[in-house]
């Protein structure tokens, strides 16, 4: 069953066609990942499905409903998060602060006034925060954190909001070869676990192969392979633009 | 640099100072000449005004330099209620934060929609608005003069029960203030001043928020304006305008912006300064502006940053390093940040 | 002719509001500050020449040398008085919050106001116009008082000067493009921090040079600086905060409608300008010429 689904998505840069024309269609709980040289136009059509930049033209169908042009916490709201690719956190407030912040958006107490009402959000990201691994660092400020506890963080915050559809820019940008396993693996298993939908980009290749269950190739603004990680392997376009010696 | 923010005083230690301040106040309220009775009000007043402005500068990163629109609008529902209508005080008293928290809607609204340096600018404009409203429409606010009389019951006027009336009511707002910034709206605020973006991918509404906190910020400020009523009995423009905007700003930075009790102990030494070195020197601008320019240089953090015991260590060196940046000039890097 | 009268008086205005925006702006534009105590600056022009020339007219000719004297002294003094601002307190903020410069600069505002009450006290003093200025015109059959003509020519001979420094010379290239992007000028080899001293110092000259040209047409105190700081604030941020020309535009507008406000609703004419400002920003939220904050 179709959830995502993205017809002829572009976005113009005075002249520029940094997305161009671009479709694919996601089903419900696969994870989809997606690749290409830099300035291939992968950030820009994150920044597209999440609402920071409006399509030049296009359509973007959610869940059956148009999403086109929506602004990023009206989206958020209704379960499609993101994790930046250069990481963004709170860095003055504490891991746990950071969680509790995105339950209440998502319980939409963000406005209450109430102390009270703290107690079950903090209880909720404290048990997140045991799953994902960072209780060392609960009560450490953002800006503390090494830089694999910070994209972890990341990523935490945005499955605080309990998201249908994950959006992960390079979620193991930077990351230690240790680092990005842990990573891959709490993405599966909870990908996995709460049925989530991911789609995700990622430099390291090995990580996209092994998780994906599909594998869309952006070149210059365009899709020019969507298909199984085998196929795309193989893919003799793929491995002239992309991939490279290594892997001829 | 503010990474101290609020680390001070836990969240047992707010309300314990300041129950433990209700007391002693209070009592010394029986002992206390009429001079530092008066002296005290003010720092009451203006300590409220102060953390109020704080749950925006310091809380929410919104610096707005137009606070006292609602500070001078508070105090000139009281006395124009007065002068014109014969309202009795105290519902006067109880309409003031209404009229700020409305107010500040409206403005907020319009003032919101800029960001940073637009919005403090934005902000200082309604409040010179307001100002220029109260000095020229001379038939409704007496202009430049000022509304003076017997627009307080004659049970506040006497400087003891002005003081306690103050102390109680000051303390109870701050208290209220206090409950607001460790609600789940005061993380919002404080993770939207953090980042803004993050904040609206993990689905906040900024806007909105601010929105509430600036209409929070005005209704405390109104209380602020109609309490300094009950300690000046008077309302004038000056209370409108951009430099009276400024002092809580002062006095959060003196203090510590990083804390949220941080404004009152600004609050004690603006008004001593404003009070007493009057008296020694006709030039205490001189001297407050001389406090306030060495706290930015080489203690961001305020007095109560110096005193953090967690920072202590920290402190020589950074103000070590801050010495050196503000006296090594071929050392500094070219170029500046945005 | 009242009317036209009021005009002029309004272009008048305009001029000192162009001058002291002009240095507002420039400063905002390069070094991303908001001097509070710019209108200080202003006011040191005026007390300067007030006590160089004094009140007391001799001879005319000595008179009229002193006041040309002054003329050129005041603004000097005050643009070296910036220049050690600059240089010792907010070069130290550069690249800090803004929350500190702004709070930096009110500072200054509390120790100038401090130190002119020291030197001045608090009492008004006038300046006379010299002789050679005095009297008045008949254009059109309104008057326009001689000294007036005075302060509007300088306004425009400042205004050639400021365009022909920022877009005909090199040194103008360079501040234009430190309001663009100063990482890239530094990385371009030139001088950023001297560069920043330089706009400072050329913003005060100015609004030092608007403080002693303004001294003979109304009395000297130490509320002057406060005074035409908000007035100046709004004119800079009408035309775009950082452009010198939206400036000379929002100096116009600011000065005509508070003719406008003078004729028709002499009660609220102040109201006018702000009334003003609040819907430019409504509409363009960065001014008419200014560029958009992301």
């Amino acid at each position: 069953m179709t959830f995502l689904e993205v017809t002829h998505l572009t976005k113009v840069f005075g002249g520029f066609h940094a997305v161009d024309d671009i479709s694919f269609a996601i089903e419900r709980g696969t994870i989809n990942g997606v690749i290409g040289p830099n300035g291939a136009g992968k950030t820009t059509m994150f920044n597209l499905l999440t609402g920071y930049l409006r399509p030049s033209a296009g359509k973007i169908v959610f869940d059956g409903v148009d999403i086109t042009g929506r602004r990023p916490n009206w989206l958020s709201q209704r379960g499609i998060a993101r994790a930046f690719q250069i990481t963004s956190v709170f860095p003055r407030l504490t891991v746990l602060e950071s969680i509790e912040c995105a339950v209440n958006a998502q319980k939409r107490l963000s406005g209450s006034l109430l102390f009270s009402r703290r107690r079950t959000a903090r209880t909720e990201a404290a048990e997140l925060i045991e799953a994902v691994g960072l209780t060392h660092v609960r009560d450490a400020p953002a800006m503390s954190l090494s830089h694999g506890d910070q994209r972890t963080l990341e990523v935490t915050l945005a499955l605080a909001i309990q998201p249908h559809l994950l959006l992960l820019d390079e979620p193991t940008a930077g990351m230690s070869p240790w680092e990005t396993e842990h990573m891959v693996e709490l993405v599966c298993k909870l990908a996995r676990s709460h049925g989530l939908t991911v789609l995700f980009c990622e430099h390291d290749m090995d990580v996209v192969f092994n998780i994906s269950d599909r594998v869309i190739v952006l070149h210059q603004g365009r899709v020019i392979v969507d298909d199984e990680p085998g196929a795309v392997r193989g893919n003799e376009m793929v491995v002239r633009v992309y991939l490279g010696e290594k892997y001829v | 640099m503010m990474d101290g923010r609020g680390k001070i005083f836990t969240h047992g230690a707010v309300p314990l100072s300041l129950a433990s301040a209700l007391v002693v106040f209070a009592i010394l309220g029986f002992v206390l000449s009429p001079r530092w009775l008066f002296f005290f009000q003010g720092v009451f007043e203006l300590g409220l005004f102060a953390v109020a402005t704080n749950l925006l500068i310091g809380y929410g990163g919104l610096v707005s330099f137009g606070q006292a629109s609602f500070y001078g609008l508070g105090a000139y529902v009281v006395a124009l209620g007065w002068l014109h209508y014969k309202i009795p005080f105290w519902i006067l008293f109880l309409l003031a934060p209404v009229f700020g928290a409305v107010t500040a809607l409206l403005v907020g609204m319009l003032a919101l929609r800029a960001r940073q340096l637009y919005f403090a600018l934005l902000t200082l404009a309604f409040s010179q608005l307001f100002f220029t409203i109260a000095h020229q429409w001379y038939h409704f606010t007496e202009g430049s003069n000022g509304v003076f009389g017997a627009m307080v019951p004659r049970i506040l006027t006497a400087p003891q029960h002005g003081y306690w009336f103050i102390l109680g009511v000051s303390v109870i707002a701050i208290f209220l203030l206090w409950l607001v910034t460790i609600s789940p709206f005061g993380l919002t605020l404080q993770a939207i001043r953090e980042n803004r973006k993050k904040a609206e991918a993990i689905g906040i509404n900024v806007y909105r928020h601010q929105l509430y906190a600036f209409v929070i910020a005005g209704a405390f400020s109104a209380l602020a304006g109609a309490l300094f009523v009950v300690h000046d009995q008077s309302a004038y423009p000056a209370l409108l305008d951009w430099i009276k905007s400024g002092e809580p700003i002062l006095m959060i930075m003196i203090g510590g912006i990083g804390f949220f009790l941080g404004p009152l102990v600004g609050a004690v030494i603006f008004q001593f300064a404003h009070n007493f070195l009057i008296e020694y020197t006709h030039v205490w601008e001189l001297v407050l502006g001389l406090i306030l320019l060495v706290i930015v240089l080489f203690a961001p953090d305020g007095l109560l940053g110096l005193l953090d015991s967690r920072h202590r260590g920290e402190v020589r060196e950074k103000m070590h390093s801050r010495l050196k940046r503000v006296f090594a000039f071929r050392n500094n890097r070219p170029g500046s940040k945005r | 002719m009242y009317g036209l009268t009021q005009l002029f008086s309004g272009l008048t205005t305009a001029a000192l509001l162009f001058l002291v925006a002009a240095g507002l702006t420039m400063i905002f534009g390069g070094l991303r500050i908001i001097n509070v105590a710019h209108g200080s600056f202003y006011m040191y022009g005026a007390f300067i020449v007030s006590s160089l020339v004094g009140t007391a007219l001799t001879s005319s000719a000595h008179a009229t040398a002193l006041f040309w004297t002054a003329l050129i002294v005041a603004p000097l003094v005050v643009a070296a008085l910036g220049a050690l601002t600059e240089y010792l307190v907010l070069r130290p903020l550069y690249g800090r919050e803004h929350l500190l410069q702004l709070l930096a600069t009110f500072a200054l505002f509390y120790i100038f106001t401090g130190v002119s009450l020291l030197f001045w006290g608090g009492q008004y003093r006038s300046i006379s116009i010299p002789p050679m200025l005095q009297g008045h015109l008949t254009v059109l059959g309104a008057t326009l008082p001689v000294y007036n003509g005075f302060i509007m020519l300088i306004a425009v001979a400042v205004g050639l000067f400021m365009w022909w420094l920022l877009q005909r010379t090199p040194l103008g290239w360079r501040i234009r493009a430190a309001v663009e992007d100063p990482e890239m000028l530094a990385a371009m080899g030139t001088n950023v921090r001297g560069l920043f001293t330089g706009v400072f110092t050329l913003g005060t000259f100015l609004a030092g040079l608007a403080g002693a040209i303004v001294g003979p047409t109304q009395s000297v105190t130490t509320g002057l600086g406060a005074q035409i700081l908000v007035s100046a604030f709004i004119v800079a941020v009408i035309g775009g905060l950082g452009s010198v020309a939206g400036a000379a535009i929002g100096a116009i507008i600011i000065g005509l409608s508070q003719a406008a406000g003078v004729l028709w609703a002499p009660q609220f004419e102040s109201a006018f300008i702000y009334v003003a400002m609040i819907l430019v920003l409504a509409i363009r939220p960065s001014g008419l010429l200014g560029v958009p904050e992301q």
